[in-house]
């Protein structure tokens, strides 16, 4: 063999071009050149030899044959536990199958909206708005929506955890519990025991922890990570007394929000959006209001006025002193600020005239952002107007103050010094909350127990040595004041799904010192005496009254209120001027996830940014010009720099932002937050101090960071940069505006445009539709752009999470869409707001591609979707010209966070009346067909045709602002056909023929002149 | 010649209940164990629930209903 030596010795060194089939045949390793010399492997050619043969036996073989395909079927089956199928023959009486029942409660969101929950055989499925809560009358914010979600949530901790010495979290009963802290307490003499709350709404509750304050010698700390402190401050120094009061918008016609998002997150904004809509009607045009704003970013607020300036916040303190100096007769100061700042003199001088000419119906808000400065002097011009017309007497009630940063400073200072004895985190978070600098997180680890009552996991609760799990809002009883005139309960619609108790009861059982006296109706009976013995003590027959409370959710006290709006005048604050080349940092809340309480809340975190359309992030917002000077694209990461702290986060170009402005949203950033909202976005929290302009608000170092970040967003970025669909959305007429002046002039002005406009396909047979056809109104002048519709369409319509990386690729699977637009300039752009769903169009052009005929359309003009026949060519989705078609590329139930959604408690949301849809589906809005076939069921019991007022789509019912009418097209006399038929209603993409059955109102703008 | 035949191909007793018995382990094993093993991992745990109403909450049929 000398070749085959020679070519072992030389295959290393040897080059060879050809093919390989295998590293060991590129790499010439011996085994490889060794197999090259044979042509067949060992044994291959070798004799046959009967002898050889294995004896196995053909009975044998057989038999594994048999028991292998018995193996194999039993193994690989996939027979998921479908669960038991029992007659419910032990229902509750007052449970008829299949039909809902509601309850009157109120949410624990942060306007306490009174709600009216759904429930359906026991479970709850929907809130919805109660129609008798005087303040939200029957509407509610997205967090007391979305809050139903956290009742069904899968990683609620469900039952107690004490850490042991070991640094693990391991079960301890609720007896042991009990038994333990109280006898902490107990021995706690001489030293503070300290309870960490949010804000006390509820009297009953604000009783409780007094009684237990008092047992325990422990000190109250409630606090909010965005309040109206300085607001409130502001108004103390002003009227002496009170707190700032509510403010009637609709009576208002002329509003100037300074750096205030009102509309948006301010105050009770859904009672704040549906008394500015009032003043937005079309149909009582002569007293349509007006609405400045004067904001260094772009906020939902902003997107809604007539007239915009942009401002950097910093900059407001020395607007509203030339401003006060306009309103007293001298415009020389504001025409040098107009100077300084760029601002349009037309517009200011507009600003002016206005309020001068509308005295006691005009008035000026200040964001409560803003530091105290501007408030004070935002007060002294409201008094030179005669605002005080437009104040509420409803007065807000404070339970208890909220803790000040030196209250926190002195309390860690006590921590540090081991004079408290135990920390109670009331339902808190205070480890994520409270800025870094009060040292609270390290404090913590001084206390001998920190105790955290809390229905999920968070950063306070991981730090904690004992963890209490408490009930859901849905599972509890309560009470809740926030202002003089009514009174409204909390009630458990259904008991606690696991072995969680109501924090009150919790405390309850501490406070009377017995750990075995625990029962479920424990602070059941602490309120009802709180309310049979003092705050209702003079009622007669309380049991009836108290049946009747809970019915209604509310009650209606008839206290008058003292309030007086007596001015003192004061001197106005000397003008601090902004730090010249200074970058400022205004920090908001989430519109969304509020503070981060809704971090976990998969609804709320892909609810796309009213104004960015962003999702699943925050981002500092900077104008084109910052960008530019920074060197920054849309992404790209900036690093900010406020005394010692320091964060990077990605930017995003928003249109309308004041130069030199950075503004981020907080809540997000959580590290303990579930699988949903655990590291989702970044955690600006970070950069508060105590150095600030005001708490929110910062001057700042800023430089370009290192990388980028992607951000995903509903819609696309990059309107201004294309002239192709620069100003589409107007030239398709897809958005159709006009003035008030125009209209007052000419009615009819939209109606005389519509005859030029060009059919595409020309006239069609038009399908008639005598009976009963459903349609939809929107107006324009109503809609903020708030996306509580698409919160409740996601509630009702079991809409799946679907998460970023889905987003990105356009797969949201929401059926109503808020489409935004802009118009104009990146530096004064004119936004424009569209609800967009399925237009239900007589042409329907998905109907006719549609190789399956999944999709029909109804004798009642319903363009329905057959899930069954659907086997998902995504034509439809293709020939839809509204792009309202959701496809389920996958069963986003099982994709989203590993399964997430198909947790068994989380399948008790779904609304059983709609198909849980799977992957390879198309879907789209139905009108909420559910809620016009039980209406129709309900009208044939009663032995009459339905009728269109009969039904509310989910999107209707959960408007602030009644923007959304539904019913029946034919139905000429009805509330729905005025809108219908009305001067100014147009249908998007019109041009098309396809015959749409949505009915847009066009937005009218309320500026001097005709044009906009 | 027929006996032998006919005990030659006799099942044992004794092997025929081992034979039984493994092939009842190996069905509890092959479907119990392999491919679980390869299933994806449950994130969250599952928990036994029960819904039960609140006997002393008061509900409504309608959203308007007023109180009697």
């Amino acid at each position: 063999m000398p070749e085959k030596k020679d070519e072992l010795l030389n295959a290393s060194t040897k080059t060879d071009s050809n093919y390989w089939r295998s590293f060991e045949d590129l790499y010439k390793s011996a085994g490889s050149i060794e197999a090259k010399h044979h042509e067949f492997k060992d044994g291959v050619t070798e004799d046959f030899d009967p002898k050889k043969l294995s004896n196995f036996s053909r009975r044998k073989f057989l038999a594994l044959l048999g028991a292998s395909a018995a193996l194999a079927g039993t193994g690989c089956n996939n027979y998921p536990d479908r669960g038991e199928i029992i007659p419910y023959n032990k229902k509750p009486e007052e449970i008829t199958l299949g039909v809902a029942n509601y309850y009157a409660s109120t949410a624990s969101c942060e306007h306490s909206c009174g709600v009216l929950i759904k429930t359906r055989e026991g479970r709850p499925i929907k809130i919805d708005g109660n129609p008798d809560h005087p303040v939200s009358k029957g509407k509610m914010c997205t967090q007391a929506q979305a809050s139903i979600l956290d009742l069904y949530n899968p990683e609620r901790i469900k039952k107690p955890l004490k850490l042991s010495s070991s640094g693990i979290r391991g079960e301890i009963s609720w007896g042991n519990v009990d038994k333990e802290i109280i006898q902490l307490l107990n021995n706690s003499s001489g030293k503070q025991v300290a309870v960490i709350t949010k804000k006390i709404v509820s009297p009953t509750e604000k009783k409780l922890l007094d009684e237990f304050a008092q047992k325990y010698n422990a000190k109250i700390y409630s606090y909010e990570l965005f309040n109206e402190d300085v607001r409130n401050r502001a108004w103390k120094k002003s009227y002496g007394s009170g707190l700032y009061p509510k403010i009637k918008w609709n009576e208002a016609r002329v509003i100037v929000a300074l750096e205030s998002d009102f509309l948006g997150k301010e105050g009770n904004r859904v009672e704040n959006a549906r008394l500015f809509a009032e003043g937005r009607d079309v149909d009582d045009i002569k007293n349509f209001n007006r609405l400045y704003v004067v904001e260094g970013n772009m906020s939902l607020t902003g997107i809604n006025a007539d007239y915009r300036l942009r401002l950097r916040p910093d900059a407001q303190h020395e607007f509203t002193s030339a401003l006060l100096e306009a309103v007293n007769g001298s415009l020389s100061s504001l025409n040098s600020f107009a100077k300084t700042y760029d601002l349009n003199t037309g517009k200011l001088k507009a600003l002016v005239n206005d309020l001068k000419q509308n005295r006691g119906k005009a008035i000026v808000y200040a964001g409560s952002t803003l530091p105290e400065a501007v408030h004070l002097t935002v007060n002294a011009i409201n008094n030179a107007l005669s605002a005080d017309a437009l104040f509420n007497p409803q007065t807000e009630i404070e339970h208890h103050p909220l803790a000040t940063a030196d209250e926190f400073n002195s309390l860690v200072k006590s921590m540090n010094s081991g004079m408290v004895a135990a920390v109670i985190h009331y339902d808190s978070n205070p480890v994520y909350h409270l800025s870094q600098d009060i040292g609270y997180k390290t404090a913590l680890k001084k206390v001998p127990a920190v105790i955290s009552l809390t229905g999920t996991n968070n950063e306070t609760a991981a730090v904690s040595s004992y963890t209490l799990p408490i009930n859901h809002t849905l599972e509890v009883w309560g009470d809740v004041q926030t202002r003089t005139g009514f009174i409204s309960l909390q009630q458990p619609v259904i008991a606690p799904l696991f072995s969680t108790r109501q924090k009150e009861a919790i405390l309850l059982t501490w406070l009377n010192g017995d750990a075995k006296g625990f029962k479920d109706t424990l602070y059941h009976e602490y309120l009802m005496n709180n309310w049979q013995n003092s705050l209702f003590s003079s009622t007669p027959n309380f049991n009836k009254f108290w049946v009747n409370a809970l019915h209604d959710g509310v009650v209606v006290t008839n206290e008058t209120s003292t309030a007086s709006f007596a001015f003192n005048v004061l001197p106005v604050p000397t003008v601090r001027p902004i730090v010249a080349n200074s970058y400022v940092v205004a920090l908001k809340s989430s519109y969304s996830i509020v503070d981060g309480s809704y971090a976990d809340n998969g609804w709320l975190q892909e609810l796309p940014h009213p104004v960015s359309k962003i999702t699943w992030d925050n981002y500092a917002a900077i104008s084109h010009i910052t960008a530019k000077e920074l060197g920054v694209e849309n992404d790209d990461i900036i690093d900010i720099q406020i005394g010692n702290s320091k964060l990077s986060i990605p930017v995003f170009l928003q249109p309308g932002s004041s130069e030199k402005t950075i503004t981020i949203e907080l809540g997000y950033g959580r590290e303990n937050a579930g699988a949903v909202g655990t590291g989702v976005g970044f955690n600006a929290n970070v950069l508060m101090n105590s150095n600030g302009l005001s708490p929110w608000l910062y001057n700042a170092s800023v430089v370009k960071g290192n990388g980028s970040y992607q951000l995903v967003t509903a819609q696309e970025h990059h309107v201004f940069d294309d002239e192709m669909t620069k100003d589409a959305a107007q030239k398709r007429g897809i958005i159709q505006e006009g003035t008030v002046e125009k209209y007052k002039q000419n009615p009819h002005f939209m109606k005389k445009e519509e005859h030029e406009k060009i059919t595409m396909y020309g006239s069609q047979t038009n399908m008639e539709y005598p009976g009963l056809k459903w349609g939809m109104a929107i107006d324009l002048n109503k809609c903020l752009g708030c996306s509580d519709c698409v919160v409740a369409c996601i509630s009702e319509n079991n809409i799946p999470v679907v998460g970023k990386d889905q987003v990105a690729k356009g797969r949201e699977m929401h059926w109503l869409r808020i489409d935004r637009y802009y118009s104009g300039t990146e530096d004064e752009p004119k936004t424009s707001v569209q609800p967009m769903l399925c237009q239900h169009c007589d042409h329907a052009p998905c109907e006719n591609v549609c190789p399956v005929v999944a999709t029909t359309h109804s004798t009642d003009g319903l363009n329905q979707m057959i899930y069954n026949r659907c086997v998902g060519t995504r034509y439809c989705s293709n020939n839809c010209p509204y792009k309202v078609r959701r496809f389920n590329f996958f069963n986003y139930r099982d994709y989203f966070r590993d399964g997430y959604q198909e947790a068994d408690v989380h399948n008790l949301i779904y609304n059983p009346e709609v198909t849980v849809r799977s992957r390879g589906v198309m879907e789209k809005c139905t009108f909420c067909i559910q809620r016009i076939m039980e209406a129709r069921e309900n009208a044939t019991a009663q032995n009459r045709t339905v009728r269109g007022s009969d039904v509310k789509t989910a999107c209707q019912e959960a408007c602030p602002t009644t923007a959304i009418k539904f019913g029946d097209v034919n139905e000429k006399e009805s509330e729905f056909a005025k809108f219908r038929n009305h001067e100014l209603g147009y249908y998007v993409l019109e041009e098309l023929n396809v015959r749409p059955n949505v009915t847009y109102i066009t937005k009218l703008r309320n500026t001097h002149s005709e044009e906009a | 010649m027929f006996d032998k035949i006919v005990n030659q191909n006799k099942i044992k007793r004794k092997s025929f209940f081992a034979s039984l018995g493994s092939g009842a382990l190996g069905f509890f094993v092959a479907g119990s164990l392999p491919f679980k093993l390869f299933a994806k991992k449950e994130v969250i745990k599952k928990a036994k629930i029960k819904v039960d109403v609140n006997p002393l909450a008061v509900s409504r049929k309608k959203i308007g209903d007023k109180h009697a």
